[in-house]
């Protein structure tokens, strides 16, 4: 800085300038300090600039509710609601697993009515008339007083089959039982027997993998002044697992297993203390704060089976129930599983459009998640991937993980002029609009996928912030990092039970695999199939990146996605968009099933909704139930469509579902 | 008063000093973000007379000093293209030695031929007349059963067939027809080809029935049973017509101009400006080829010959696989891997920037060829800065030679030299031959620049196969030229690359080069595309194709003409003919004419002492036997039963 003498100007007094030092140096150190300051200044707005202040991002606030269902469904789960109404637990332990039967019962029938039990026992009559099966989940038991059992005697006499998840001490004593202890099973050895397998076919399935899994198990042991004995008919580990007490026409399920809580840990994951996003596999996966880290146990980051649908099918299975039980076929009725071809455009321009444009030349439609609100791909158009049969998600951005503070992020810079030393993401809500803004008037946006599959740290966050969205289907539950398969057990449709215990009105339905890290493929992605045609029939979502062909092309993974749309044929897979699947799912929950078994004659009242006959809906019932063969059946409705198929080793015979009402008998010899 | 002066002084100074400083500052920066430029500019090597070939399968003759006196005009159109010849002679003979009749007489023909007789020997219109001695010795091989061919020879020359030529020479429109000589070739596949040749015409000629091809409706070639050898008589100038077909046609001056490339004039130009029929979009047929193999054929029906393949054993045609890899970098290797997976081998062309050591080494371990991209004159052109620092207010392309050495650096120990190249972009120079004059300075052996640009397909340049392109001083370089026919993100269609296929193996007999880019995926992404390139290994095995490198191909190329195949004998009937073949490396084999007019089929063939029955020929109009590496006797017995 270059000073000078004020005194020598101001007064015009001559004289040397050192003669009065101190004013001029008072000044100068001033000016110094000033410019300091300024310069400070500077350097702190251009390094804001550069690197700007993150402000957070309101995002919106969804709820789970009770999802009550009174549609007159042959399947009942009633859920004591006081349960729902005290404080929520700190722990996943904690966590009321009642409502996740719901998502058992809609894998295992098609659907269910879900009642609180408080307005069930107002009128139990009423509310168990036209009832097959009704499932009083642990919790709800808990708060039961056996006096329903004479209730529910009645209707079990007259064919309901009722299922108790580890009934307390003066349940299992109506059922014949002695309530030995609890415990809490460190390892879950998946062997049920009699054994899950598809000896039909060519796709044995292997031995499940231990699972350290704390398992809470009730011991009963048969009472010895019973008069009825239930008997146990499903052993795990080399103790009962399932009994049997039948009683006229009906029956009682007794479930030693903590099914509900069970079936949540693998299906939803099991969230770290606090409900809090576990690291749980560092080492392992790269990546923290992706959803493949609520995985249950380490054994079931390459899961090449379906280990809870298969345990859902042993649970449910035709030869331990009382009746030869009917149930809505998770497919279409010709074909034997789904296969959805989703991809991720992460921000990649208008290039990914080959990838939409491909599949849909080979007949395998595309779910394409894009990011918003700066999504760089033009939907429409003759070129775009909407004329190509693709359907359009959001691939959300969250304020979470290690990159979203990047360059890349779509932040919105606040400040003045070009001085923008702030930013903000978008919420998930402004980014769905953005992409909205996007498509033509009137395209439904209602799939979401987070980008690089990131989830809050607060579990229950996520799920809030999606059906905050206004969200009908969501697929970020997946692998990544090499982990590969069934990770979270199953991968059919499900609703997220949250901490209280409570289902989010959204699906989440988990992929099996992303292309990003290789690890999978044609012949593993064939066993895939192969094992779900004679499995779960559930859907195997795959997840590929136009970006990845492109930035890191691979022959084996080009031949592998190219090979995909014949090998869904070959092993009987439907191809669709997610929002295909959801929609037949929903259809599936509203078709009725009811049966009535008597002397060899299963009588089968259906109640098709409308749309069923076009979607393919089916009835399956088993081919073989006890020592009894299906030998011929007769359909009120023509025509009455039909093949064989199989599950877990069990035969089934699949019928056409009706549009509207129909009977149907059949026959065991 | 002095000290505020000085103070003043002081003042001044620093002000001055900091607007210096601050002056200096804009220009330091403005020079940091436009750097003066350097000039590096490229070392040139013209094309020489060609080397010397001992004992070779093939004749050439032409008078050095006619053509270096037709260069001298600076004109295209004057330029004597007579050592094209050179290019045809090496595919469908072999071996080929260029003799100067300046410098060599009889005696050196009669000392190259001692140890046998070429299978074909040529006279360019370049000799102009011969010495009388020389003229005989070469209608005295033709007697003794080589293929003499004559082009627009001097009537002193010309004078023992009895076929005249009138001195006026004109510039025929129009190919007329073609004797049907080849029994693969499309019917029509002439029409309308270019003519870039003169032609003279001929005051006096055979019948008709002998003539191989007609320009402006009047004939221009003829061939004659020459005892038990025969003569090929060209009213054309073939060597010019071939290299206009090969090479492009340049400006008068030797010019390019970018007339419909896709970068635009501005831009710089691409050998596609060349090409010599812009109006074929879809070029299926390797026409220059098949002109040449007219000529050579319809000798060889009188004159039955002995061979060495042009092409691998057991094959009918090859599939030179190609990368571009367009600053992809270590990324590329998938390709090396893709190649290594399926038996084959391929050739990567680097831009000297991203691409590592690593990706070198992977790519050299799985077989292939890493060489270089030349990245020259285009926008996005190899630089380097000069300065201080980060400041650096110089810069400068890197030239040719920069290039490769920084293409060596990025090469492991023990790889192979760096001798192949495809420019970047396919930016060629704006002179018709300066490019591969500056390849030539630094050694480069290949060049595969030439082919289709965007929105063409196939041979464009008429051929199928490498040619040693011509300098403007009418020499051909050393280097080869090997046109590629398709890139994967132009005009590209699997279907077009299986039809190239199928038309090359039922008789085309093509080198095929196809460019698949590293970063199509990335840049031009499209299922049909990757779908295509991984289609191309089987569908290249189903029409015998052996997928391969430029290396493996050149080493293939090199070894057959070290070898030699020389006529050793001919009966007086014409129905025996005795050869001498020298084989180099492996994978070699011979081809034999099927048939001789007049004589009937191949009966038979003794090879060493041992006979053996007559394959039958391909249809590509030979019949193939594969030799080991050694030194063979052949004799091939014509006379069999049915019609040739």
């Amino acid at each position: 800085m270059i000073g000078f003498e004020p005194s020598s100007r101001g007064a015009g007094v001559a004289g040397p300038a050192r003669t009065r030092p101190q004013p001029a140096g008072r000044r100068r150190r001033a000016r110094a300090r000033l410019s300091g300051v300024l310069l400070v200044l500077c350097a702190a707005a251009l390094w804001c600039d550069a690197h700007p202040i993150h402000l957070p991002t309101r995002q919106p606030q969804g709820g789970a509710a009770f999802p009550r269902r009174a549609t007159d469904h042959p399947v009942l789960l009633a859920v004591r609601w006081e349960t729902y109404k005290g404080r929520a637990p700190r722990t996943p332990a904690q966590r009321a697993a009642d409502l996740e039967w719901s998502n058992v019962l809609t894998q295992a029938f098609g659907g269910c009515d879900v009642l609180a039990t408080e307005e069930v026992g107002r009128d139990i009559d009423a509310a168990l008339q036209n009832r097959a099966v009704l499932v009083l989940p642990r919790r709800t038991l808990a708060g039961l007083d056996a006096g329903w059992v004479s209730a529910l005697r009645p209707h079990v006499s007259q064919g309901l089959v009722v299922v108790l998840e580890a009934p307390p001490p003066l349940w299992a004593k109506e059922m014949g039982l002695d309530l030995q202890g609890e415990e809490v099973v460190p390892e879950l050895t998946w062997a049920p027997a009699p054994r899950l397998r598809a000896p039909t076919l060519d796709v044995p399935l292997p031995d499940p993998p231990p699972l350290p899994l704390p398992v809470r198990v009730s011991r009963y042991a048969p009472a010895a002044s019973a008069r009825a004995l239930a008997r146990p008919i499903l052993d795990m580990g080399g103790r009962p697992a399932l009994w049997r007490l039948d009683e006229g026409a009906g029956a009682w399920l007794i479930c030693a297993l903590d099914v509900g809580d069970l079936a949540l840990s693998i299906r939803q994951g099991v969230p770290d203390p606090g409900f809090h996003l576990p690291d749980r596999y560092a080492g392992v996966l790269a990546g923290p704060g992706e959803t493949n880290d609520l995985v249950a146990t380490r054994s079931l980051l390459q899961a090449d089976a379906p280990w809870l649908d298969a345990w859902i099918a042993a649970l449910f299975d035709a030869e331990l129930a009382p009746a030869p039980w009917a149930s809505v076929w998770p497919a279409p009725l010709a074909r034997d599983g789904w296969v959805l071809l989703t991809h991720d455009d992460d921000g990649w321009r208008d290039t990914s459009r080959w990838m939409t444009r491909a599949q849909a030349g080979r007949g395998a439609p595309s779910t394409l998640y894009l990011m918003a609100p700066d999504a760089r791909l033009t939907v429409e158009g003759e070129g775009g991937p909407l004329a190509d049969g693709a359907e359009i998600g959001l691939q959300a951005r969250l304020p979470v993980g290690a990159t979203w503070k990047d360059e890349r992020s779509p932040r919105r810079r606040i400040g003045a002029w070009r001085f923008q030393p702030l930013a903000q993401l978008p919420s998930i809500v402004e980014q769905r609009e953005g992409l909205v803004a996007r498509l033509p008037a009137g395209t439904p946006l209602t799939l979401n996928r987070n980008h690089s599959l990131l989830w809050p740290d607060d579990v229950d966050r996520g799920w809030r912030w999606l059906v905050g969205a206004g969200f009908r289907g969501d697929s970020s539950y997946g692998p990544d990092h090499g982990a590969a398969g069934w990770l979270f057990g199953s991968a059919v449709p499900f609703r997220p039970i949250d901490r209280r215990g409570l289902a989010y009105p959204l699906w989440e339905v988990p992929f099996l695999w992303g292309d990003t890290d290789g690890g999978v493929d044609r012949a593993r992605v064939d066993r895939w199939l192969r094992t779900n045609a004679v499995g779960g029939h559930g859907p195997v979502a795959l997840l590929f990146h136009p970006d990845v062909f492109g930035e890191t092309p691979s022959a084996e993974l080009f031949r592998m996605w190219d090979a995909l749309p014949e090998l869904a044929q070959r092993r009987n897979h439907q191809l669709a968009t997610m929002t295909a699947l959801l929609d037949f799912w929903e259809l599936r929950a509203q078709a009725h099933v009811r049966w009535v078994y008597g002397g060899g004659l299963l009588r089968v009242h259906v109640e098709a909704p409308a749309g069923a006959a076009q979607a393919g809906l089916a009835v399956a019932l088993p081919l073989h139930w006890r020592r009894l063969t299906l030998t011929s059946w007769e359909a009120s409705w023509q025509p009455a469509e039909s093949r064989r198929s199989s599950s877990f080793g069990r035969e089934l015979r699949l019928v056409a579902l009706p549009q509207g009402a129909g009977e149907l008998s059949a026959n065991y010899r | 008063m002095v000290a505020r002066r000085g103070v003043l002084r002081r003042k001044a100074l620093a002000a001055s000093l900091l607007a210096l400083c601050g002056a200096a500052a804009v220009v330091a920066q403005h020079y940091g973000r436009k750097p003066v430029w350097l000039d590096n500019p490229d070392a040139e090597q013209p094309a020489e007379p060609p080397a010397a070939v001992a004992a070779p399968s093939a004749l050439l003759l032409y008078d050095g000093a006619r053509v270096e006196a037709a260069a001298a005009g600076g004109s295209s159109a004057q330029l004597d293209c007579s050592l094209a010849w050179l290019s045809v002679l090496e595919e469908e003979a072999g071996a080929t030695r260029c003799l100067d009749v300046r410098l060599a007489g009889a005696a050196d023909l009669r000392k190259t031929t001692e140890r046998g007789r070429p299978l074909v020997a040529v006279v360019t219109r370049s000799c102009g007349a011969l010495a009388a001695d020389l003229t005989t010795a070469l209608f005295q091989l033709a007697e003794q059963g080589s293929l003499l061919i004559l082009e627009q020879p001097d009537d002193s020359v010309l004078r023992p067939t009895r076929v005249g030529l009138s001195a006026q020479a004109f510039a025929p429109r129009r190919l007329t027809r073609v004797a049907p000589m080849l029994p693969y070739a499309p019917p029509g596949w002439a029409d309308g080809m270019p003519v870039i040749t003169t032609c003279q015409r001929p005051s006096a000629c055979p019948p008709d029935d002998q003539a191989l091809l007609w320009l402006d409706g009047g004939a221009a070639a003829w061939r004659l049973a020459w005892e038990r050898g025969a003569v090929v008589v060209l009213a054309c100038d073939l060597g010019r017509w071939l290299t206009a077909l090969w090479q492009g046609v340049p400006q008068d001056d030797f010019s390019v101009h970018g007339t419909h490339n896709s970068h635009g004039p501005e831009r710089g130009v691409e050998p596609d400006d060349l090409v010599a029929d812009p109006t074929r979009v879809v070029a299926w047929v390797p026409r220059a080829d098949l002109l040449a193999r007219t000529v050579l054929a319809s000798g060889f029906a009188l004159a039955p010959t002995a061979r060495l393949s042009p092409l691998p054993a057991g094959t009918a045609g090859l599939f030179v696989m190609t990368h571009d890899e367009d600053s992809f970098g270590d990324r590329s290797t998938f390709l090396s891997d893709l190649a290594a997976s399926e038996g084959a081998s391929s050739t990567f062309f680097a831009i000297p920037d991203r691409i590592t050591v690593a990706g070198t080494s992977a790519m050299l371990q799985a077989g292939c060829d890493v060489q270089l991209q030349w990245n020259r004159g285009s926008w996005l052109h190899q630089v380097r800065r000069i300065g201080v620092g980060p400041w650096r207010p110089l810069a400068k392309e890197l030239n040719l030679a920069d290039q490769v050495q920084a293409l060596q650096r990025r090469l492991p120990a023990g790889a192979p030299a760096v001798t192949m190249n495809r420019t970047h972009a396919l930016l060629w120079d704006g002179h018709w031959t300066r490019t591969l004059r500056i390849l030539q300075a630094q050694h480069f052996e290949l060049d595969s620049s030439y082919g289709p640009a965007e929105g063409r397909f196939g041979y464009v340049f008429e051929t199928g196969r490498p040619y040693h392109p011509l300098d403007v001083t009418g020499y051909p370089f050393a280097l080869l030229e090997l046109p590629f026919c398709f890139q994967d993100d132009k005009r590209y269609d699997p279907a077009l690359q299986e039809q190239l296929l199928a038309d090359s193996e039922a008789g085309y007999h093509c080198v095929l080069t196809p460019i698949f880019h590293t970063a199509t995926m990335q840049r031009n992404p499209d299922a049909f595309r990757m779908r295509g390139l991984l289609q191309s290994f089987s569908a290249a095995a189903h029409h015998r194709h052996p997928v391969m490198s430029m290396s493996h191909y050149l080493a293939f190329r090199h070894a057959r003409l070290q070898g030699r195949a020389l006529l050793v004998e001919a009966d007086a009937g014409r129905g025996r003919r005795r050869f001498q073949l020298h084989v180099v490396g492996e994978g070699q084999a011979l081809e034999l004419t099927p048939s001789a007019a007049g004589l009937g089929l191949l009966r038979a063939i003794e090879l060493d002492g041992g006979t053996l029955p007559a394959p039958p020929a391909e249809r590509w109009g030979w019949v193939q036997i594969p030799l080991p590496a050694g030194e063979h006797t052949i004799v091939a017995v014509y006379g069999g039963a049915g019609q040739p």
